[in-house]
């Protein structure tokens, strides 16, 4: 733990402790009328004691759980009671006491752990009967990281799934994630169902979270159709289980701080290389040694602040959660209350949210049962009016010779484009803020037909809300903007930002307000029908689906207050008169689609499985809007077999699986783009006609009415194994997918003088990827210390078969190449010499010693960017990755750590821009725009002095070392400890004192430490950055007391 | 029982509630049948290429790429000083004209040329297809958008002096380029075709759109690259003394010539035939924030993208007529330089130090408020002048903030380049009476005297009053491209400026400096064409570069 302080318990979370004490009193009233005390030791068959064992008299709502040393001690009404123990991972066993007071008894483990229940699409299947892929992970190894936002949690955690986090900003930190790597040129996202829905999960409370798996194959994934080709992701929540109420309370809170950011020159340091820089290229150096003295003492308008260091300060986090947890026969429910606070390490950027879950079950009749599904909650995010990454790029492009201030005014630096202070913009710009509530439901009828055994029928309604109010408050300020002379600093003051009023000319206050709502409404209608007659095991579903997304939209912004003491916008004087000052928009996206599914199993050992999906999408022309999406997928349980089961005895199971499958997506296809529109070229006037400033209409997109959705043809196979009863565990899988009609540009097919009258894109690129996902796992016991192990290896590589190249030369061309894979020059190293300059192929006729010299590749004597690129690096998206997860228990400590990391991909400092172009940036030219510049970079830049220099030459100039290249590539692999928690669980004679079942308390990190190649930035910084939020290191330290 | 059957009830209540339909419509564009039911809303399509003008014109981007990146950059009028791309990509072309390849041209507009003249021809179709209105008003829908089609081509045409004449909505590739004379006669047609069909004046509430002076003053411009003389001299005459309905001229030089390029003919400026027109606050453009010297504050960025040079203010003349002696100014000197005795349109078009501007004095000495650096000091200019010259062609000097939001009218084409027109097609049709005539009509707004002239005395007088006339208009480049002087006049020559250090409270020293930092290059190909861009000659097999690219 670092010394910084943690504040517990602030802003709205004191009320908790009122809250829980009230908790306290009210369940522990529950005193009982003393009979007959039972006592006993609870063992696993290897004669391990069992700790933590749930034991519950039959019939009574009243129970224990075992001690450490797996005693337990229990009052009972009457001596011929039966008590029920209940154990994760064990089977459930009955005893009847008859008269015994003293009980040892032995559980027998389960040995289908396999049996686990996997949520699947539209239901749930046992692990054993599955022929699709599928992983899973369940609350408790979600919990193994600092509460955060969830998709960062999964890191490293599920095969099969890649995360990649490139920014640490508060309320946006989620990372993207990929199902088996990317296999389109367009979006890859994968579809995300919370309880059956189409919603997001990121900003869940994790304690809400039962199960998270993401279905991979086509045989998993084919009854969502038209939306699965990038993978599905399942979040299923909490349910509430049968046994008397149990509370949980956790708490936690963390510290934050950059992973990793470089240092840039300090003032005498800056004004030092920047003469240097200034004789190097040719000019008379700026700094005169009076000036330099001046920024040692501080003295004539210099100083010397490090600005990096006043943004940056320590961020902290804060969680807490309440849920009750438990039912009866009829009635089951599952409550939780989370408060979630996250204050940004860039100052007063801000994040909290509160989540609010009620899920019901009941029994209406015998056959009727109902659920009831509601979630809420709040996103606040409360930041400067600015943007992180901006206050990032102003922070390390300032001068550091200046002062915080000059005549009691914030001071400002203007390199080249605009004024710059980092620490006006977090604290005088104004404030932006949102405010997201988020209502969801479902509500499920389920029918269990009383004629036809195993049949039977579901209702599900969901209809979801959620609003969105933002304000952005615009504060006029003024900086004193530093100049440099030719010898001295001059300063004046300017207005940094605002509006004028246009009568007065006056700097103005502005305040934004917008609303924006979205509602989705949702029913599904299935058939579900499950028997067994003799050993075929048989189960069908039929489900139709309809929902209807609709979004709405507006906003203001007006424009000067009389006093700015009260932001509302009634109190302005006028819409705001730069651009149009208000908007409004609305979308309504319909879907529907017919689902089926028909497994089968012969004596549990020969499996088959088909399933599909009819879909249809309003993106599409009415005439092609419909396809179907089959798979088909068979297993074999060899392990089933009494020869295997003698020839191989140690081998628990062991089953192979393979399957065949469609899937769709329609995510990169526009709406409307069969039809010819027209539409307004801006929202604002465009021309004066008569006086009047009129609009402008031009054509839209021309029309394609043969757009259709991308298909991708997947292909699995795998097996799984456990060996030495579950000592090893052994998941493996090999898949290969080809997406067909992928949206291609077809621009660079055609002659710039047909206009682009053409469709701009139609359905032409095909990709294929291949790849493994391998997970092994480890359960063993050596005395009182469990242990397990998970580890597991994805690797999907993929391969443009066929693409639109515009006219580039071939060895440029992408065809058999994978997505994402990076061009640029080749770097030879540097020029030492105007000889060796003249005799080589340059870019331009600027070159000097210093610079780098590229590889002249077609031949033509002269570098140029539209000819002499190749592929030089891997995709920024990691080709493999892979996680180790190791958790131990010994006696009341528990401990895991999760060791997460890449491979096979590469990080570039600068190159292309997606789509803009190219430039260096801060961190690979020299004083670039003028501004500062990290300090490795300069130290390690080429001087005559130093000749083997890493980096170009020193300059204050644009030079040609700014083209994607491979000086400026990293190897992106990294490995990294992404989290680590250790747990301590009170003595039960301890938590008996204030009548609490468990008290657990642990410290956990997460991103502690990275080995990775590039030592200035963490390896998943977005490539080509000029200054970003930086990822981030928590410690965290949490207490979870159940009741 | 019951139970079931009520359950089974809301059910199926449900399932009827949930259809399955997937229409929709979007709700942020409208269908082409709907915008060719009225004129009206014809008309706010039409609108759409009226824009073409801010976008070509000098306020816009097309010209070089960048806005406030001028044409007149190349030459010897106007020196920027950014050291980078975009801003400094004329100084890295009159540096290194090899940078101008098939690949990456900034002064080509091939690509977006094209784009427009599809849409162009998109509308054509849709007037053809829906239009049921009026055959007069088709009729003069059509007349403006062959104006915008003959507008457009004319751009590709003085870069690449040919094209491929499309003139209806194709998907065809391979299209062969025109000759250029066919090139020439399809942009005339068009313009002949306009001239003939557009009204010579426009009902109130039209304003603003295309007129018959419009197009034939357009036609004189475009015979004049055509070497069309006979055309020429008969649209910019036809031009000159149109009369509306009252049979008062439509066009007039405007008394003050400040008026004639910075006024709207809506505000009483005859002079302006073609125009579009800025308004707060959605229609505005950045020259002043690009251009105004960095004294007059207010703004974040000082941009000051460019300044005249020396050469350009040795172009003008005393107000008497004849030239100053400008030899110690040559050198270092505290003299301060004649600029009192040139005749106004020298102090209408450049701040020079000292000059009075915005109730100021412009400082544009080393350390003054608009400040001076050497060329290449800095990347950028940070509002210092790098020739010791603002230009003050593009600004407005009743702005007092310096923001992107600026409403000067654009004038595309104004009565005094008809008369230069006019008076350059007479001259080579040795029509000198009436070449004399016109180019006295110019300079006898200013004052300056005239003495007539003839064949190449006249000729070279009326280039020079071109220059001096039309100076920062977008103009000069073109013209030197024309006239086959690029190559003799920009090539193997660095251009000057005047370094000027304040001396005492009103005394300054004039340095004569070089603010080239390489000599120019303009390699005679250049001067003649622009390379077709590579995107055409790979995916069209019916075109080859063009000769010597």
């Amino acid at each position: 733990m670092k010394k910084n302080k943690i504040t517990f318990l602030k802003g709205k979370s004191r009320y908790l402790i009122p809250f829980l004490c009230a908790c306290f009193i009210f369940f522990s009233g529950s005193a009982y009328a003393q009979t007959t005390v039972i006592q006993g030791k609870v063992k696993d068959a290897k004669g391990e004691n069992l700790i933590g064992v749930s034991i519950k008299v039959k019939g009574v709502n009243s129970g224990v759980m075992t001690d450490v040393n797996g005693n337990f001690k229990l009052n009972v009404p009457k001596s011929n009671a039966t008590l029920e123990f209940f154990y994760i991972g064990f089977l459930n066993q009955e005893i009847a006491l008859k008269g015994k007071t003293v009980l040892n008894v032995t559980l027998q483990e389960d040995m289908k752990l396999l049996d686990e229940v996997m949520v699947v699409g539209y239901g749930t299947q046992k692990k054993s009967s599955m022929t699709g892929s599928v992983a899973q992970i369940d609350n408790k190894q979600l919990m193994q990281a600092p509460p955060a936002n969830i998709s960062t949690m999964l890191a490293g955690r599920l095969p099969g799934l890649t995360a990649v986090q490139s920014s640490g900003k508060p309320g946006s930190d989620d990372a993207s994630l990929l199902v088996r790597g990317s296999s389109t040129f367009g979006s890859t996202s994968p579809m995300v169902i919370v309880d059956g829905i189409p919603r997001s999960f990121n900003n869940l409370d994790p304690n809400e979270i039962q199960s998270i798996s993401i279905l991979k194959d086509a045989s998993a994934a084919a009854v969502y159709g038209m939306q699965a080709a990038n993978g599905v992701i399942l979040v299923t929540t909490k349910k509430g289980s049968n046994q008397k109420a149990s509370i949980t309370y956790s708490y936690s809170s963390g510290i934050d701080e950059n992973t990793r950011f470089p240092e840039f020159l300090d003032g005498p340091q800056f004004a030092y290389y920047w003469n240097k820089a200034m004789e190097l290229d040719g000019k008379t150096p700026t700094f005169t040694e009076s000036m330099l003295n001046s920024i040692k003492a501080g003295t004539d308008g210099f100083g010397n602040t490090n600005w990096l260091k006043q943004i940056f300060k320590t961020g902290t986090t804060q969680h807490h959660n309440v849920s009750v947890d438990g039912g009866n026969d009829r009635t089951k429910y599952f409550i939780s209350v989370g408060y979630y606070d996250q204050e940004g390490n860039v100052k007063n950027f801000g994040f909290n949210r509160f989540n609010f879950r009620s899920n019901v079950d009941t029994k209406i009749t015998d056959d009727l049962s109902l659920n009831l599904n509601i979630g809420g909650r709040q996103e606040n995010r409360n930041n400067p009016n600015t943007d992180p990454s901006t206050v990032v790029f102003n922070a390390i492009q300032m001068y550091p010779f200046l002062p915080m201030e000059y005549d009691g005014m914030e001071v400002a630096s203007v390199p080249q484009y605009g004024l710059l202070n980092p620490v006006a913009l977090l604290n005088n710009s104004g404030y932006s803020k949102s405010e997201m509530n988020v209502f969801q439901s479902n509500l499920n009828l389920k029918w269990n037909v009383p004629f036809v055994k195993g049949l039977n029928l579901n209702a599900l309604v969901s209809y979801d809300h959620d609003y969105t109010t933002s304000s952005a408050f615009s504060v006029p300020y003024q900086l004193n903007v530093a100049a440099l002379g030719y010898d001295k600093i001059t300063y004046t003051s300017q207005y940094a930002a605002g509006f004028k009023d246009p009568n007065t000319n006056e700097y103005e206050s502005t305040l934004y307000e917008g609303f924006s709502k979205a509602e989705r409404l949702t029913g599904q209608f299935s058939m579900n029908y499950a028997n067994k007659i003799g050993l075929h095991d048989i189960t069908a579903l039929f489900l139709y689906e309809y929902g209807k997304y609709r979004t709405h939209g507006f906003g203001v912004t007006g424009q000067g207050f009389e006093f700015d003491d009260i932001q509302e916008l009634d109190l302005t004087n006028r819409i705001i008169n730069y651009g149009k000052g208000y908007s409004g928009m609305s979308t309504s996206t319909p879907r529907a689609g017919y689902v089926g599914r028909i497994t089968y199993a012969y004596d549990n050992k020969y499996l088959a499985e088909v399933s599909g999906r009819y879909d249809g999408s309003y993106r599409f022309k009415p005439e092609n809007r419909w396809a179907f999406f089959p798979a088909v997928s068979l297993g074999y349980r060899i392990s089933e077999e009494d020869f295997f089961k003698d020839a191989v005895p140690f081998m628990d199971n062991l089953k192979f699986r393979v399957s065949w499958g469609k899937l769709g997506s329609d995510a990169n296809v526009g709406a409307f783009q069969f039809y010819n529109y027209i539409k307004p070229i801006s929202a604002n006037p465009q021309v004066v006609i008569g006086g009047q400033q009129q609009k402008a209409y031009m054509t839209d997109v021309v029309p394609n009415p043969d757009l259709t959705w991308e298909v991708s043809t997947n292909y699995n196979a795998g097996f799984d194994a456990s060996f030495w009863h579950g000592l090893l565990g052994v998941e493996f899988d090999v898949f290969y997918k080809v997406t067909e009609n992928i949206l291609a540009s077809q621009s660079g097919n055609y002659p710039s003088s047909v206009g682009n009258y053409f469709p701009s894109t139609i359905n032409y690129g095909i990709v294929d990827n291949r790849g493994f996902e391998l997970a092994l796992t480890n359960n063993s016991q050596f005395g009182e210390v469990n242990f397990s192990a998970r580890g597991s290896l994805n690797w999907a590589r993929n391969k443009i078969i066929r693409i639109e190249d515009s006219d580039i030369p071939a060895y440029q061309r992408s065809i058999g190449r994978s997505l994402g894979e990076k061009d640029g020059f080749v770097a030879l190293g540097l020029f030492q010499s105007q000889e060796e300059i003249d005799n080589s192929a340059v870019v331009g006729s600027n070159t000097l010693p210093g610079d780098i010299k590229y590889k002249d590749l077609n031949g033509d004597g002269k570098i140029d960017y539209d000819q002499d690129r190749t592929w030089i690096g891997h995709s920024s998206i990691p080709e493999m990755t892979f996680g180790l997860n190791l958790a131990a228990s010994y006696r009341n400590f528990d401990f895991s750590a999760l060791f997460q990391g890449a491979a096979i991909c590469d990080n570039a400092l600068m190159g292309n821009y997606p789509g803009i172009g190219w430039d260096d940036t801060q961190f690979t030219r020299t004083f670039y725009n003028g501004g500062n510049s990290p300090v490795y970079l300069i130290e390690n830049s080429w001087t005559p002095e130093n000749t083997t220099a890493k980096y170009p030459r020193l300059s204050t100039q644009y030079r040609y070392n700014g083209y994607a290249n491979t000086m400026w590539l990293f190897d992106g692999s990294y490995l990294r400890l992404k989290n680590l928690q250790i747990g301590y669980t009170i003595p039960k004679v301890a938590s008996d004192m204030i009548h609490a079942q468990r008290i657990r308390c642990y410290i956990a990190g997460s991103n502690l430490l990275t080995f990775s190649h590039n030592p200035f930035l963490d390896p998943e910084a977005p490539d080509v950055t000029n200054g970003y939020y930086p990822q981030q290191k928590n410690y965290t330290a949490g207490l979870t007391v159940t009741f | 029982m019951k139970k079931y059957y009520s359950v089974i009830g809301v059910v199926v209540g449900l399932l009827s509630f949930f259809s399955c339909s997937l229409e929709e419509v979007p709700y942020d564009k409208y269908s082409e049948k709907i915008i060719w039911s009225t004129p009206e809303k014809a008309n706010l399509y039409l609108n759409g290429f009226y824009t073409y003008f801010s976008k070509y014109g000098q306020f816009g981007s097309a010209q070089f790429g960048t806005q406030g990146v001028l044409t007149d950059g190349m030459t010897y009028a106007l020196k920027y000083a950014s050291t980078v791309p975009a801003y400094g990509t004329p100084n890295d072309y009159a540096y290194y004209p090899d940078n101008i390849t098939s690949q990456q041209n900034s002064l080509d507009v091939w690509p977006g040329a094209y784009d427009r003249i599809r849409r162009i021809h998109e509308f054509m179709d849709g007037l053809n297809k829906y239009a049921e209105f009026d055959a007069s008003i088709k009729t003069d829908l059509e007349a403006q958008i062959r104006f915008f089609r003959a507008y457009i081509y004319f751009q590709i045409m003085i870069r690449h002096n040919q094209f491929i004449i499309l003139d209806k909505l194709t998907s065809e590739k391979n299209n062969p380029l025109g000759s250029t004379e066919d090139c020439w006669k399809f942009i005339e047609t068009d313009l002949e075709f306009a001239a003939e069909n557009l009204p010579v004046t426009r009902s109130s509430s039209d304003a603003g759109r295309l007129t018959k002076g419009a197009a034939l003053a357009y036609l004189s411009r475009v015979a004049l690259f055509a070497k069309q003389w006979a055309k020429a001299k008969t649209a910019a005459q036809d031009c000159i003394n149109l009369k509306d309905e009252n049979g008062a001229l439509v066009y007039e030089l405007n008394s003050s010539y400040e008026d004639s390029f910075r006024k709207s003919y809506f505000s009483g400026n005859k002079e302006s035939i073609i125009e579009f027109q800025y308004a707060s606050p959605n229609i505005t453009h950045d020259m002043d924030l690009l251009f105004a010297p960095g004294g007059d504050n207010g703004n974040s960025a000082k941009v000051t993208l460019a300044g005249p040079t020396q050469e350009m203010v040795e172009l003008y003349e005393l107000k008497t007529g004849g030239y100053p002696d400008w030899s110690q100014w040559h050198s270092t000197t505290t003299e301060t330089p004649p600029y009192d005795q040139l005749e106004p349109r020298f102090k209408a078009s450049i701040l020079y130090n000292d000059a009075t501007w915005k109730g100021r004095k412009i400082q544009a000495y080393i350390d003054g408020v608009d400040g001076f650096h050497n060329y290449g000091d800095y990347q950028q200019s940070n509002g210092n002048t790098v020739t010791g010259y603002f230009l003050k062609k593009v600004l407005d000097e009743n702005k007092t903030v310096i923001d992107g939001q600026s409403v000067t009218p654009y004038i595309e084409i104004r009565l005094a380049e008809v008369y230069l027109n006019l008076a350059e097609a007479a001259n080579n049709l040795s029509d000198d009476a009436t070449a004399n005539s016109a180019i006295n009509s110019v300079r006898s707004r200013v004052g300056l005297p005239w003495a007539d002239k003839s064949g190449t005395d006249l000729g070279n007088a009326i280039k020079h009053e071109r220059k001096v006339e039309l100076a920062f208009e977008g103009h000069i480049f073109w013209d030197l491209r024309r006239w086959g002087l690029a190559p003799v006049e920009l090539n193997d020559v660095s251009f000057h400026g005047l370094r000027i250090t304040k001396t005492g409270g009103t005394t300054f020293q004039y340095e004569y400096v070089v603010v080239d930092d390489h000599d120019r290059k303009f390699p005679e190909l250049l001067g003649k064409t622009f390379p077709l861009p590579l995107s055409e000659l790979n995916n069209n097999s019916s075109v080859e570069q063009l000769p010597g690219w």
